[in-house]
């Protein structure tokens, strides 16, 4: 066949099966071309622990980590991810307990709202999985793509500081 | 204990961990999805509306205009003169024509691309001197004042005469958005004994309970608003937002009904802090 | 209920298309010309679609070709070169140890890109098909060329003539080419981003230089290119001419300064006037130069 490897969507509904895991768990989904990665998580799956925000990778709510890498879920198409592993910010506790990033927002105080939270938790394990010690000015790099439009900053750099110092 | 473990917030574990579920995080069974078609003009008269090749549109299961309000038709927290859903007239962008729920957010989107509108685009009144202008056109039957005030206190002519310094000025302020990380929505399910619960995001549970009554032309008692956890807010979740849509489509369809908006949605039509310009004088009596 | 029934719009229900290999990658995009568009990380494409962008209703996968995402030194008759395939992330443009080394100034401005979680996923040759993304005038004042296929077949040029000419039509870029980054002890380089606030913004002014001195403190080498908001990316030829072999006190910043106002032709946005753009564009590099002389 010449056009043998094409996904079609043509009639449009049309639909693709891809594989994914997600948090350790193997999934099969159905998605089409304009699906993200976002929408499985959120609509398919229910694990509404990843927010959407804005949509266009402005403000982190969406962040996950897809193989180990921080990425904004509203960006990635869901068969970009195929093959992929993913971790929300529901993969991250440890046999039920807090991971220490979680612990640190909450004593912290790094969160008011908390619709950002799950975005920041993850940016932090993403900075703090390839820096264990990271100073102020890669603390807010690393958090310069996740807004927080209630605190400040102010608690979320301590969460962050106290999350470093307690996983060293 | 340390003393920040002493100050643990009781909702901080389902906000550390994702499990806490805001309101447009909800589901139910048999919940549609659905979409609000915004005015395509500032300022326009709405000759006709059709919605008849967005029934068509497989999924979807209701389209409502301002004919499917059964109460008012107008909200404001103060002052009721905005349309739920415009009649003859839109005023702004964000202005609400129709609505419509189907069994997903896309097909509803594509609805609403379907539902087709004539206008006819009138002068735009985009400064408060031009509203003023003799001749202008009236937004609404009152007029285009919304409100006047005064206050006085002591002779403030004398009080200019015995001063060094006079300043006087004008000052610009912008147009404030929130930018709550959570835009406008939630879930509205009507219950089987005939009541709504409404699951959205709100600073005013009481006033939407009593806005939405007046509406829906429902007594207040059938209508049970939940209001959080919210995904900030910052004032400007105070009027109503998406609920009158939500509720009349559960209304229409008997189902629950979800919306939420998209950045871009909630730019277009979020609630903002207006614009202001200040004219202030101010006298300074004495420097030493 | 009528027998007309509507389905969703066609235009905008994409249709993907995931090649096994770069040859019928270009064939189909060939074949479909203007329809069709590649995707390489998606970053831009997806920011385009929920800005209501209309965009080709085709989309060509590139992201699963593993022949676009090496990145090697190459030897090139006697000299050495560093090859980037145009899928390498920014976030590795950033932080490859050969780049950070040896062309820091490209390292410098893929930082400048976004945000960490996008420049996980944006690629090299996205940005360069982009027109206008930042990193452009980086590689432009490291004399980047770029390998591309088109209609034609598979060319290498200069990348200041890709942008410019129609070569980019169609062209599906697989390769960023760095010539052996300068040896010269004198050498100097640096790279600005301004825009409305610190960190993740887009650009109002991009700017880079690069060049070195000889031993007769001449100035031997000088390549300087600027950029910002939709405006393209150009070098500063004028400005190059004014200052190539000058010495350090033979240069005059008064007439860089007026040479910069009058070649730096960008194009004002809701944000920012033209003139603004050229005074900043002016101020920085004059304040370059300055401190070299
Ligand atoms: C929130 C946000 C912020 C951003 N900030 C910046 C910024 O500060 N500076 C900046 O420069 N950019 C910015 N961008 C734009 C964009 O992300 C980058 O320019 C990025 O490098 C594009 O790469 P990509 O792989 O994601 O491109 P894609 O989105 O995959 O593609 C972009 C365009 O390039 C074409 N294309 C991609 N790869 C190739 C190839 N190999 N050959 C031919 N054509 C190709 C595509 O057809 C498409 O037209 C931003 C984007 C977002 C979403
Ligand atoms: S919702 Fe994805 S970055 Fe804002
Ligand atoms: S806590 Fe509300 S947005 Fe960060």
């Amino acid at each position: 066949m010449a056009d043998s490897k094409k996904t079609l969507l043509n009639p449009p509904i049309a639909m693709k099966k891809i594989m994914i895991t997600i948090n350790c768990q193997a999934i099969e989904e159905e998605v089409n071309p304009t699906t993200r990665l976002v929408d499985i998580l959120r609509n398919h799956l229910h694990l509404t622990g990843t927010k959407i925000s804005c949509g266009i990778g402005r403000c982190g709510a969406c962040s996950v980590l897809l193989d180990n890498k921080l990425v904004n879920a509203c960006m990635v198409m869901a068969y970009q991810a195929e093959g992929s592993q993913v971790i929300t910010i529901e993969g991250i506790e440890q046999d039920g307990l807090l991971h220490p990033i979680q612990q640190a927002f909450l004593e912290e105080g790094g969160f008011q709202c908390g619709y950002c939270t799950p975005g920041m938790v993850l940016a932090t394990k993403a900075l703090l999985e390839e820096n264990a010690h990271p100073d102020d000015n890669e603390i807010k790099t690393a958090l310069s793509g996740n807004l927080c439009r209630c605190t400040g900053y102010g608690g979320i750099l301590r969460a962050v500081r106290s999350a470093r110092d307690r996983m060293l | 204990m340390s003393k920040s473990k002493e100050r643990i917030r009781p909702d901080g574990r389902g906000k550390v961990t994702g499990s806490l579920k805001y309101l447009t995080d909800l589901t139910f069974p048999n919940m549609l999805y659905a979409k609000v078609l915004r005015s395509e003009y500032p300022h326009a008269e709405i000759h006709s509306i059709s919605t008849v090749r967005a029934e068509k549109l497989p999924g979807v299961k209701a389209v409502i205009t301002h004919k499917d309000v059964p109460g008012l038709n107008r909200f404001g927290i103060v002052t009721p003169d905005q349309p739920v859903l415009c009649e003859d007239r839109v005023r702004y962008v964000g202005d609400a024509v129709a609505a419509v729920a189907a069994t997903s957010f896309e097909i509803a989107e594509e609805a609403i691309k379907l539902i087709d509108v004539e206008y006819k685009p009138l002068p735009v009144l985009d400064a408060p001197e031009k509203s003023l202008e003799d001749g202008a056109l009236r937004l609404h039957e009152e007029g285009n004042v919304l409100h006047q005030t005064g206050y006085k206190h002591g002779d403030v002519g004398k009080g200019f005469e015995k001063c060094t310094f006079i300043v006087e000025e004008t000052y610009h302020l912008p147009r404030q958005m929130h930018t709550y990380m959570e835009t406008e929505g939630g879930v509205v399910v009507p219950e089987n004994d005939g009541s709504l619960t409404v699951y959205i995001g709100t600073q005013h549970g009481y006033k939407d309970r009593f806005q939405l009554s007046r509406i829906l032309n429902m007594p207040e008692d059938k209508i049970r608003i939940v209001s959080s956890p919210m995904g900030g807010s910052f004032g400007g979740k105070d009027e109503l937002n998406i609920q009158p849509y939500a509720t009349l489509l559960a209304l229409k369809t008997g189902v629950p009904v979800k919306i939420h908006q998209t950045r871009k949605e909630s730019v277009i039509s979020g609630i903002k802090r207006h614009p202001m310009k200040i004219t202030m004088k101010v006298q300074l009596l004495h420097i030493k | 209920m009528g027998t007309e029934t509507y389905v969703l719009n066609q235009k905008e229900a994409m249709i993907l298309w995931e090649p096994d290999n770069l040859e019928e990658a270009i064939r189909k995009k060939l074949q479909l010309a203007d329809e069709a568009m590649y995707i390489a990380g998606g970053t831009l494409i997806q920011l385009k679609k929920e800005q209501g962008v209309i965009q080709p209703e085709h989309i060509i996968r590139l992201d699963h070709l593993p022949e676009l995402a090496s990145l090697q030194m190459v030897e090139e008759g006697d000299q050495v070169q560093l090859e980037i395939g145009s899928l390498v992330s920014l976030a590795d443009c950033h932080s490859n140890q050969l780049i950070k080394d040896n062309w820091c100034l490209l390292s410098e401005s893929a930082l400048q890109v976004a945000s960490p979680a996008i420049r996980n996923r944006a690629t090299i040759g996205g940005n360069i098909a982009y027109g206008i993304g930042d990193l452009i005038p980086a590689l432009l004042v490291l004399d980047a060329k770029v390998t591309w296929v088109n209609a034609n077949g598979q060319q290498t040029g200069e990348l200041s003539s890709f942008l410019k000419k129609d070569a980019s039509k169609n062209a599906l870029i697989t390769m960023v080419i760095l010539p052996e980054s300068s040896q010269a002890t004198k050498a100097f380089n640096w790279y600005h981003k301004v825009g409305r606030r610190e960190a993740f913004i887009p650009s109002l002014v991009t700017a880079a230089g690069f060049g070195y001195w000889n031993e007769d403190l001449e100035l031997e080498h000088i390549r300087l290119a600027l950029g910002g908001g939709a405006s393209l990316p150009n070098r500063l030829i004028e400005c190059e001419e004014y200052l190539q072999g000058k010495r350090m006190e033979d240069i005059r910043l008064e007439v860089l300064y007026e040479l910069v106002l009058a070649e730096f032709q960008p194009a004002s946005d809701p944000f920012a006037s033209t003139s603004y753009k050229k005074k900043v564009a002016a101020n920085l590099l004059v304040s370059e130069m300055e401190k070299l002389i």
